[in-house]
């Protein structure tokens, strides 16, 4: 669906949280250490996203991304990844009884990555069928 | 991005950083954690408490009646100690 730039979607909520399965959608960069790295090349920029399963081992993740360290520093989510995927704190949430669940899957993107044609005729499309396959209630969306 | 999984029916919450740019895309539900470096967008690495209030205050938007196209600025004191 196209939608108008001056259209604002919102979709109602009346579920509590504790009743949520919340999905994680990040453009920080994010991957699994055995995926390919986002490509930091500005010449050649990284439309593609990553798939991050949800029982993940955070000592799994790091992160790629192509900002100047003065803009995004990614040594602090190399050091604690939930700075900007907070996955450990979702869980945390769950086992207090405060949040409903933590989704099977989770997206990563590079935001910064130059290619937004292709990002929003080809990428965002895609990434948004795999949220809504997904099952989530909600989705917590972070940058850098 | 928000936009789209939000015209699919499924309620989004933003934690983001850069103001501008964000507000330009008038997200659906928004904070901004107020003089948070980029790279800790929930908190500095292993402030699990500040990171556990920025993600419950983002996820308290959820539930809440908003505004859409605003960006709530929040303080969080304990990540400036």
């Amino acid at each position: 669906m196209e939608l108008s730039r001056k259209a604002l979607p919102y979709t109602p909520n009346d579920k509590p949280l504790h009743e949520m399965t919340i999905m994680i959608v990040s453009t920080s960069g994010v991957h699994l250490n055995d995926q390919e790295p986002y490509n930091t090349d500005p010449s050649e920029g990284d439309a593609t996203y990553r798939v991050i399963p949800g029982d993940v081992d955070t000592k799994d993740l790091t992160v790629t991304h192509s900002a100047p360290k003065g803009h995004y520093n990614t040594d602090y989510p190399k050091e604690d990844i939930n700075c900007v995927f907070p996955i450990e704190r979702l869980r945390e949430m769950v086992d207090d009884g405060d949040l409903g669940g933590v989704a099977e899957k989770h997206i990563t993107m590079m935001g910064y990555s130059m290619r937004l044609n292709k990002i929003n005729k080809e990428t965002i499309p895609a990434l948004v069928k795999e949220v809504v396959r997904s099952k989530a209630d909600a989705v917590l969306l972070t940058a850098g | 991005m928000q936009r789209g999984i939000e015209a699919q029916g499924i309620p989004t919450a933003l934690i983001t950083l850069d103001v501008e740019q964000s507000s330009l895309m008038r997200p659906p539900r928004a904070i901004h954690p107020i003089g948070f470096k980029f790279g800790q967008s929930l908190g500095k690495p292993n402030d699990k408490a500040t990171q556990m209030k920025v993600l419950q205050v983002a996820l308290e938007e959820l539930t809440k009646r908003q505004e859409p196209g605003n960006i709530h600025e929040v303080d969080f004191p304990s990540y400036k100690q």
